[in-house]
């Protein structure tokens, strides 16, 4: 599945999905890659999904919602989440919104998949 | 948190206003009055390249927040921005919405624990986190945000 401002590659254990866009600031971009992580989430009772940021150099509040929204629908089904290449731009929003202590956030994107791979939930 | 609503009006003195542009709550055509103020500050280089990318969040943060909770998004009130060049080496961004303000304890906090997982309420913690200050006036309607030039 892919959009302007996204990518998703699905493997056997792991979904990538790639953020595509590096401004997630205007509300159509916010919401064509939170609509894409929902359908994501929904078409997997339990997934493992692995949020490629590499591309993303500025991000709202309002985005930052929206991953705490997809982090709780997975969390209920039991799935795990991770945002790997998390930009020096973009990672202090994390950090001062202390929602580094939520998400397993950090390291490379297939290194989680692979990771993933080896522990299937 | 580090930010302050004052219920008085804004200080007499901001300085030269270098810009001062109103449009209607158009939150699709946010980019525009977030444009004319990056542009103004980077071109006279008063955030550094490398620091630009907050700049721009905060300006968004707080058009946003004009435009859809102070003017709880009705397109037709406006939302006013002005920049201000001040002799003490220092900007000011000054965005005011015509609602009806808020008050500290509406703002989530993160170091509570019942607010960590909100989807919403951590634009003006971001803000806080970059700027040298952030303060509201006339109860909240007003946003005053304040931050050192890189090259005075």
């Amino acid at each position: 599945m892919a959009r302007d401002s996204f990518f998703v590659e699905e493997y056997r254990e792991a979904v990538i999905f790639r953020v595509l866009s590096d401004r997630l600031l205007d509300a159509e971009t916010i919401n064509e890659v939170s609509q894409g992580l929902i359908s994501c989430v929904q078409r997997n009772d339990r997934i493992s999904l692995v949020i490629d940021m590499k591309q993303v150099t500025h991000m709202s509040s309002a985005m930052i919602g929206k991953l705490v929204a997809v982090h709780k629908m997975i969390k209920k089904n039991k799935g795990r989440i991770s945002l790997c290449e998390v930009t020096d731009s973009i990672m202090p929003l994390f950090v001062v919104t202390k929602l580094t202590k939520v998400f397993d956030i950090g390291g490379n994107t297939e290194d989680k998949v692979k990771l993933y791979n080896r522990k299937p939930l | 948190m580090s930010f302050t609503i004052y219920q008085e009006g804004l200080p007499a003195d901001l300085g030269t206003c270098v810009l001062d542009m109103s449009m209607d709550s158009r939150i699709d055509r946010k980019e525009e009055m977030i444009n004319a103020a990056s542009e103004l500050i980077a071109k006279n280089q008063w955030v550094e390249e490398k620091e630009m990318h907050w700049l721009i969040l905060c300006l968004d943060e707080v058009v946003v927040n004009a435009m859809l909770h102070g003017n709880e998004g009705d397109p037709l009130l406006p939302v006013r921005l002005r920049i201000f060049d001040r002799s003490s080496g220092e900007w000011l961004i000054c965005v005011e919405d015509v609602g009806e303000g808020f008050v500290y304890e509406d703002v989530p906090s993160p170091d509570n624990p019942d607010s960590i997982m909100l989807e919403h309420g951590r634009g003006l913690l971001i803000m806080g986190e970059w700027l040298d200050d952030l303060s509201y006036y006339n109860g909240g309607t007003s946003a005053l945000l304040r931050r050192r030039k890189s090259i005075p």
